[in-house]
């Protein structure tokens, strides 16, 4: 075809793409920075946050029912960042009472430990995506798999825990392992639903093109299922997150979740509300990075603007 | 030499060229003589020349001068012969020409023809591209081409859960190699299925299919879809996640047909002839669907398939974007003459395009017509409301009205 070619059909030519000005990485982050500045939605969303502990205030300070039992979002802030007495200082005005916070090392042994646990068990259930891709290629394997996978799936991780701790005998096996579960079905089933929502004109197209099976699975397969990959890995962090707290409030010593029991146990509210604040926000900066990680990996449905 | 200019000047596609042109194609002919029986190239030789007729007679299948006759002769002079000299990257010759009397040509370098031609900006072009045309079309006479599609009484039953469903019966027509065949029908008539068919995708119930002589599905016989037949799909196939350029590059690479270095070079080089060029980098859902609908069609063609089956491939595009689709697809079958197998329910683009228009029944699908398309190639827009044109539009209406009443008529018995 390309032989007798000889000259370039007069169809109408491609706009050639627009070439973008240069900018520094420096100055795109500070235009970026100032854009989001003059957006509703970045004041907004700092309004709604604003509201919601002014919401806790008033809650606390009229003594709602059921608030009352709060502390007052200005007393945590106080704990959270005030030392500890004699850190510092003896005034009492300038201390806090319970010394968990930023100041103290239990914080950061408390994240260092949940961090590591979450890592470990997501790191786990990544072994999801090939088993979940594999499904997806060979009828036979997911006939196979599929069934077991049904049946264990409903049980919730909670009651995994005397198993798990039968199994592992030591303190942080069973913890990764509850967290390892909730997680993994979530990738696998989701990888799985991705190579199902493939079209199936690209498995033809590609058939088409001269594939063999082995290229399909690379060229078709994996990259197909990718958006639904990232859900899955998105869901599975979350589902993560909450047996980890469920597995530390049981057989833990230090982490987040325990912390949140231990609080609990001493009646100590500001410290219950630092730890459960804490999950979130670790939580969501998790998320921030795996979403930044979804559209680096997915440019081909970011840059059409689709949302991924 | 003042009486070759003239002489040149009578021959029909330089008959527009300018006086300063003739003079340096003047310079740079060859007057040869061969006596009779004398073969003036084979099939296979590298093509050098091309040559003008000035005395005599030559076998050639094709006769594109201008004044033709019928019975595969080249024989008036100032007639043409030795087409694969002009076109670029033209390894072989493509006939075998014998003197049939003792015969003058005017021999004229292929390389350096082309060169004054690029220098003619006025007329040059339109020559160059005339030449091409003409030499696609020789190309068409050659019976060894391969991409000769014969289907045999195919049939097809659907048997979902015990309802026998017969989407195909007794089927038949012949594509030859390179021709350009259309099947109209009401919708469900089982044109896809035969597509598929052909494809590889799905099997008959009876009958059978061959390509070249080979055959590629009969009830029984494993299916097998391979480049050598390349689907250019309905709702567009282009793999979202790859640019442009991995989606056109993607068959050859991945048949090891060749490294990757060059089959990008070839992707390029192409797409910047077909006016692809500053796309590659981009992913399909940046590009526009006319666009998309061209690379796909590019991706087809650099796998070098003996046939291009297209389903309805401009059906979601707008009237304007379809026109242009229609020429640029044109454009490429002059020049590529591969066999074609498309797949319409629009007639007018049916008969724009073909050379045989298969008009289908409604189910069962059968063959209900074939009309042969005369319109001469290169087809333009103009011929649309040629008399000829209205004739055959005229033709192919009755044979579907009638069907796409019959569909109708059951659609309405089936929500009965």
């Amino acid at each position: 075809m390309a032989k007798i070619l000889t000259k370039p059909l007069s169809a109408p030519r491609a706009e050639a793409a627009e070439q973008p000005v240069a900018y520094s990485r420096r100055r795109i982050l500070w235009l970026k920075t100032k854009k989001a500045l003059t957006e509703r939605y970045f004041w907004l969303g700092l309004l709604g946050i604003f509201a919601f502990f002014v919401g806790w205030d008033f809650a606390y300070r009229f003594e709602l029912p059921r608030m009352e039992k709060l502390e007052s979002p200005l007393y945590t802030f106080r704990e959270f960042t005030l030392p500890p007495r004699g850190a510092l200082t003896y005034n009492p005005a300038f201390e806090s009472k319970w010394g968990y916070g930023i100041w103290g090392t239990a914080w950061y042994t408390d994240i260092g430990m949940s961090v590591w646990r979450i890592s470990q068990a997501f790191a786990w259930s990544l072994l999801g995506i090939p088993i979940g891709l594999l499904m997806g290629w060979k009828r036979s394997i997911r006939d196979f798999v599929f069934a077991p996978f049904e049946l264990m799936r409903p049980i919730p991780p909670i009651s995994w825990v005397p198993l798990a701790i039968v199994m592992f005998p030591t303190q942080e096996a069973p913890i990764v392992f509850l967290c390892t579960i909730a997680s993994f079905f979530a990738v696998t089933l989701n990888t799985l639903l991705g190579v199902d929502s493939i079209d199936p004109v690209y498995f033809r197209a590609a058939r088409c093109l001269g594939s063999s099976e082995w290229d399909i699975f690379r060229h078709v397969i994996i990259p197909g299922a990718m958006p639904f990959i990232f859900t899955g890995m998105l869901i599975g962090l979350g589902v993560a997150w909450f047996s980890l707290v469920g597995g530390e409030i049981i057989a833990g010593t230090w982490g987040l979740g325990y912390r949140t029991m231990d609080a609990y146990m001493n009646v100590a509210t500001p410290q219950l509300l630092i730890a459960m604040f804490t999950i979130g926000f670790i939580g969501m900066l998790m998320g921030v990075g795996l979403r930044m990680l979804q559209r680096r990996a997915l440019a081909w449905k970011a840059k059409t603007g689709e949302s991924i | 030499m003042e009486e070759l200019i003239r002489f040149l000047g009578r021959v029909e596609i330089f008959k527009d060229c300018g006086r300063g042109t003739l003079e340096k194609i003047a310079g740079v002919c060859e007057e040869k003589r061969f006596g009779r029986g004398a073969i003036v190239y084979r099939t296979g030789d590298a093509p050098d020349c091309f040559y003008v007729l000035k005395q005599g007679a030559v076998s050639h299948p094709s006769v594109v001068g201008t004044r033709g006759s019928d019975d595969g002769l080249v024989r008036s002079p100032a007639d043409l012969f030795g087409f694969a000299a002009v076109v670029e990257e033209m390894k072989r010759r493509v006939f075998t020409v014998e003197c049939l009397e003792d015969t003058t040509v005017y021999a004229i370098n292929g390389a350096r023809l082309r060169e004054i031609l690029k220098m003619d900006p006025a007329t040059g072009y339109a020559v160059m591209q005339r030449l091409a045309g003409l030499m696609a079309k020789a190309q068409g006479f050659v019976p060894a081409r391969s991409g000769s599609l014969s289907i045999r009484h195919a049939g097809k039953i659907y048997d979902p859960e015990g309802i026998h469903v017969v989407a195909v019966e007794d089927c038949s027509f012949e594509v030859p190699a390179g021709g350009l065949c259309v099947v109209v029908g009401p919708s469900g008539c089982g044109k896809t299925t035969l597509l598929n068919t052909i494809a590889g995708f799905d099997n008959l119930t009876s009958g059978e299919v061959h390509l070249d002589g080979q055959l590629i599905a009969a009830p029984g016989r494993e299916l097998k879809p391979g480049p050598d037949r390349i689907v250019v799909f309905q709702q567009g196939a282009l793999f979202p996640w790859k640019t442009v350029l991995d989606n056109v590059t993607y068959g050859p690479i991945i048949q090891r047909k060749m490294k990757k270095k060059e089959a990008v070079a070839q992707a390029l080089a192409l797409m910047e002839k077909v006016g692809l060029a500053g796309i590659e980098s981009q992913f399909p859902g940046e590009i526009s669907s006319g666009m998309r609908r061209r690379v796909e069609i590019v991706r087809a063609l650099v796998n070098d398939p003996k046939i291009l089956l297209l389903d309805e491939p401009f059906r979601a595009l707008d009237a304007l974007t379809k026109s242009v689709m229609h020429e640029y697809l044109l454009e490429l079958y002059d020049l590529s003459h591969k066999t074609i197998f498309f797949i319409t329910h629009d007639l007018e683009e049916a008969i724009f395009l073909a050379d045989l228009v298969v008009i289908m029944t409604t189910r069962p699908g059968r063959v209900k017509k074939l009309i042969a398309v005369d319109l001469p190639r290169p087809r333009t827009y103009r011929m649309l409301s040629s008399k000829r044109f209205l004739e055959l539009k005229q033709q192919t209406i009755e044979g579907v009205h009638e069907e796409a009443l019959k569909a109708f008529e059951a659609g309405e018995r089936e929500l009965a």
